[in-house]
């Protein structure tokens, strides 16, 4: 520790005189007015207000549940099959499209 | 003898409900009250509560005073519960508005008046930017001048604890005060 720094300090924390009214509040504590403001009452009001609108907008607002889902990333269609066991999906019809009789090849493409 | 005959006498006045022995009281511990409470909070309007809390404390707890230690320790561990109280309960004190509103309306009569001040102002302002109970031991080592033993008993803990909190501090005010 420097001797600056304890000198600044005695220097800046030197003890102060206690005001004459501090007898008298301490007389009537009760009648004595505290130096906390009460809050106005907009303000105390504020925080509760807004909670409830918030409740009240989150209740109003649709469920969309059977909303159409569209995608074509398999993670986000995994994600939903997961969340909904069920889901109903369109039958996929194979379309096998092909100049000649489908026959088999050696290299089993169609 | 822990207790020093004056003392003695003014604390069995105040059980039996003299009222002068009451005044006599506060007057010999306002301003060491008062100082605590200012220099800890920063704030007038503040410390006037704190020490007004602190001697309501002081006058209704009074039976409760066994004698064990000095009387001025027990004043001083009421001021340090005081301070540490309205701090919890305070989002945060106000530290150097009062001193700055003092400072705008002082008459700046020199120019080192002027310096003067604003080096106080700065170094009160570094000491409100410690926690709570760095800035009580600064406080009381400080404004109070009392020992590591005294301030131990006054806020409960070791002096070697104290003694670590001042360290700390020191070197914390010294980093921040380092271009003043």
């Amino acid at each position: 520790m420097s001797d600056w720094t304890d000198l600044r300090l005695a220097h800046s924390l030197t003890p102060v005189q206690a005001p004459d009214e501090l007898w008298t509040r301490i007389q009537a504590p009760q009648s004595s007015s505290r130096s906390r403001p009460h809050r106005p009452v907009a303000i105390r009001w504020a925080v509760p207000t807004a909670i409830a609108a918030c409740v009240m907008v989150l209740l109003a607002r649709p469920v969309r549940e059977d909303r159409a889902f569209a995608s074509s990333d398999p993670a986000a269609v995994a994600k939903l099959v997961a969340h909904k066991p069920v889901v109903k999906t369109a039958p996929v019809s194979l379309v096998i499209r092909s100049d000649s009789t489908p026959t088999c090849r050696p290299c089993h493409t169609l | 003898m822990v207790l020093e005959t004056s003392d003695r006498e003014l604390i069995q006045a105040c059980r039996r409900g003299e009222r002068d022995a009451f005044r006599e009281l506060f007057e010999a511990y306002k301003d060491k009250v008062y100082s605590i409470a200012l220099r800890f909070s920063g704030n007038e309007s503040l410390a006037m509560d704190i020490a007004q809390d602190t001697f309501l404390k002081l006058f209704s707890t009074m039976a409760d005073f066994r004698g064990d230690a000095a009387f001025s320790t027990w004043v001083y561990r009421l001021v340090v519960n005081a301070c540490l109280d309205h701090k919890r309960r305070s989002w945060r004190l106000i530290p150097i508005a009062d001193d700055l509103i003092a400072v705008l309306r002082a008459p700046c009569d020199s120019l080192r008046a002027v310096l003067h001040s604003e080096m106080r102002e700065k170094v009160r302002a570094a000491v409100e930017t410690l926690s709570p109970d760095m800035r009580m031991a600064v406080v009381l080592r400080y404004t109070e001048g009392l020992s590591y033993d005294q301030i131990a008993e006054a806020m409960g803990c070791s002096a070697g604890t104290v003694a670590s909190r001042l360290n700390r501090a020191h070197k914390a005010l010294e980093r921040r005060l380092s271009n003043v």
